[in-house]
């Protein structure tokens, strides 16, 4: 028994793959694990990191926040982006998330508040401590 | 026969209306390449979202969007998403037969770009907003369009929330669509229609006969997803209405580029007929001159 993954964001299909061992997912309420034969579930998924266990090796992607659902050994992950683990550039990543708290901050002391961007740059800031994180536990 | 003249001038106005609708063409193609691009990487995740919040509509053993619309009433609001300017084909007219065809008394109306506006207000029909997306399409602009309508569903009391739009398969193929976005109660049949049009390779609904679980509760769930689902179901099809419009605009140049080149080639036959006729006369008239002097 094993299960099929696929892990989609709005810029397409961003991982997809059959015959895993196990996955390991960020839900809301911390992590869970997903062996074959597991429960139907609907999840809320926190931005996090996703283990993917196949034969000996272990997979890394980070996800931001989005929806997981398992079913008949299938996991539909619907997310706003992902990234696998070894295409994470941590210095990049960094800035990215020093440049979105930095400007969350200013855009916070304006009087009119723009909602749109300051969503924007919560998800770069949420990504990125997600990325970082996944990264670190290498 | 026409006169030279007359051939030579009808020439000249087809070849720069040619070099017009070329030119037309090129701009169209360019942008249909983005908007295609963007629509087809959407695809997959709008259909699973669809998917995903349907199931929890199931779940909860009642219609997900009952809290945005009175499921009792029978008054439905229909967004239609048509083009700013026209020279598309018959994009907008396929999209207006079907709002002709909807002959509901109970019905509003938002229209997004200028060209439905008009159409609903020569026809008299209940227009209640009018919204404009630029070619690019943010998710900022859609946004407002699906808050605005979410906000008259719950003022106006209407029953259900319907989209009328070109939904994209491919250049060649636009296909005008209605579908209820909420109450979410039948979105299976769109579900697979997307798939299909769309040759999905993602993952079908897997079959299983247990109950469903929720993580870390039903409620919770239902709590942020119908308004996410709604606000993304609309960008999509934001997304497709534009690869449609582009690309139907692009086809419609073309065949348009295609018969003025068709158009200067028979112009310019007629023409050298024309002048090969003057020419022969001309010989003959001097032959015959020549005849009589001697």
């Amino acid at each position: 028994m094993s299960i099929a993954l696929e892990i989609i964001t709005p810029e397409g299909v961003a991982w997809s793959d059959k015959d895993i061992d196990s996955v390991v997912l960020p839900a809301l309420d911390g992590e869970i694990e997903i062996l074959p034969g597991h429960i139907p579930l609907i999840t809320i998924l926190n931005a996090g990191r996703i283990g993917i266990k196949r034969g000996g090796n272990e997979e890394d992607l980070a996800i931001d926040k989005g929806y997981a659902r398992c079913m008949g050994d299938v996991i539909s992950v619907l997310t706003e982006a992902a990234i696998e683990v070894e295409d994470i550039d941590y210095d990049a990543v960094e800035d990215a998330k020093n440049e979105a708290l930095k400007a969350i901050e200013q855009a916070k002391l304006k009087k009119n508040l723009d909602e749109v961007e300051i969503e924007r740059l919560e998800a770069i800031a949420r990504f990125s401590i997600a990325q970082l994180l996944a990264k670190g536990k290498r | 026969m026409k006169g030279m003249r007359e051939i030579r001038n009808r020439i000249k106005a087809v070849k720069s209306t040619g070099q017009i609708t070329h030119a037309m063409e090129l701009v169209a193609a360019s942008k249909m390449k983005k908007a295609q691009h963007l629509a087809e990487a959407g695809r997959a995740y709008a259909v699973l979202l669809m998917d995903l919040t349907q199931m929890v509509g199931i779940g909860a053993k009642s219609q997900i969007n009952d809290s945005s619309v009175e499921t009792k009433s029978s008054k439905r609001l229909i967004i239609v998403f048509s083009t700013d300017k026209g020279l598309c084909g018959g994009l907008n007219t396929n999209l207006f037969r079907a709002i002709s065809e909807i002959k509901d008394e109970n019905v509003g109306f938002i229209a997004v770009g200028n060209r439905a506006a008009r159409f609903l207000a020569h026809a008299k029909r209940n227009m209640l907003a009018k919204f404009s997306i630029s070619d690019h399409v943010k998710f900022s602009e859609t946004r407002r369009i699906a808050s605005a309508a979410i906000k008259l569903a719950k003022d106006g009391k209407f029953g259900s929330i319907e989209v009328l739009y070109s939904l994209y398969v491919n250049t060649l193929r636009q296909e005008p669509t209605l579908v209820k976005i909420a109450p979410v109660d039948n979105l299976e049949i769109f579900i697979n229609r997307l798939r299909n049009s769309y040759k999905l390779t993602t993952q079908e609904r897997p079959h299983e006969d247990r109950m469903m679980n929720f993580e870390p509760s039903i409620e919770e769930i239902r709590k942020e997803l119908p308004s996410y689902y709604i606000n993304q179901a609309i960008y999509h099809m934001a997304l497709d209405a534009k690869a449609s419009e582009h690309s139907a605009r692009m086809v419609a140049m073309k065949s348009a580029s295609d018969n003025a080149d068709k158009l200067v080639q028979s112009l310019t036959m007629e023409y050298n007929k024309a002048r090969q006729n003057a020419i022969t006369t001309e010989i003959i008239e001097l032959s015959a001159a020549e005849q009589i002097s001697e």
